[in-house]
């Protein structure tokens, strides 16, 4: 079963987002703020397939967090899941390595179909 | 411009570019609640931040909850999604599904009106953004309760000394859920509003 990580600082978008990953028969991993979200990435046990990143987060924030990864090596496909819907800030998230970008509130089939996308290339 | 009188027709586009905006930001809230969401037409006022009682006086909420999302860029201020507090329970009720007067609930309910406000407010402003062609930059929501009149202050800037207020009400089908979304646009950067609206304008 793949493994999907889901970094967001809305307990109720990680619920909803979880919950709608589940259902596609994805295991999930959760983390609220960028500091168990990169403590989490270092375990070599727990590789996710997929990162579901959020944007707009206290300190860093996404595109900052797909700045570092990108520079850092990670090589997991990143789907950004966020409530901007701005064509500028979804141009800057691929320019930034995203794979690709969903807008919230979370949809099943649009999110699962991201989610794949990712994964399978 | 410092007499900060719009123009009939800055007034068109802008109450179009708000009517689009709250119509998205309707289609993301109707997603999120299961339910059709109704929309009244945007209002717009421009006031001196000292009537800012006076204006807001015959409104009548005086027990809200409040998401408030600041923004910069050419449309600088504050965007805020205003409910009266027994629709902010309602609507938590609907989306966590927990009886509303839950203590659990009451810790909950800004996480949840929080995220809903993000993504309400975000549909509006974005797609204004997106039709003006402008980078809107945004900050983290935040969360208050207490009157209109209190949030408004809470994120007005005195120096600015002229409000720019849009307010629309919108209601959730089938359940007591009513809110209004409130725009404050800083008052020191009209020009850079009055440019974009020209840029929309000729666009059009």
């Amino acid at each position: 079963m793949a493994l999907i990580f889901v970094l967001d600082d809305s307990a109720f978008a990680l619920k909803a987002t979880s919950i709608i990953l589940s259902g596609g028969g994805y295991e999930t991993l959760l983390a609220e703020d960028e500091e168990d979200f990169f403590k989490a990435l270092k375990d070599d046990s727990k590789v996710p397939d997929c990162i579901v990143l959020d944007l707009l987060m206290p300190g860093k924030g996404g595109i900052e967090i797909l700045k570092e990864l990108k520079e850092s090596g990670v090589t997991i496909p990143v789907v950004v899941q966020t409530a901007d819907i701005q064509k500028s800030v979804r141009e800057k998230c691929l320019e930034m390595g995203a794979v690709e970008v969903v807008n919230k509130p979370p949809q099943s089939k649009v999110l699962l179909s991201a989610i794949k996308k990712a994964i399978e290339g | 411009m410092s007499n900060l009188e719009f123009t009939k027709k800055q007034r068109d586009t802008l109450k179009e570019l708000f009517n689009v905006g709250i119509g998205r930001a309707a289609s993301n809230l109707s997603v999120m609640v299961g339910a059709r969401v109704e929309l009244t037409v945007p209002s717009l006022n421009v006031f001196s931040f000292h009537s800012l009682g006076v204006e807001l006086e015959g409104i009548g909420l005086d027990d809200i909850s409040a998401v408030s999302q600041p923004f910069s860029g050419p449309i600088a201020g504050t965007a805020m999604l205003v409910f009266p507090r027994a629709s902010a329970l309602k609507i938590v009720s609907l989306l966590v599904g927990e009886e509303s007067d839950s203590a659990k609930q009451e810790l909950k309910k800004s996480t949840t009106l929080i995220e809903v406000g993000n993504i309400f407010l975000n549909g509006i402003m974005g797609t204004i953004g997106n039709m003006m062609n402008v980078e809107i930059g945004y900050s983290i929501p935040t969360f208050k309760e207490g009157t209109l009149l209190e949030v408004v202050k809470d994120n007005s800037k005195p120096s600015s000394s002229v409000v720019f207020m849009v307010k629309a009400n919108f209601k959730v089908e089938r359940s007591i859920v009513e809110g209004d979304f409130v725009f404050l646009y800083d008052g020191s950067s009209f020009d850079k509003l009055f440019s974009a609206l020209d840029r929309v304008e000729r666009l059009a």
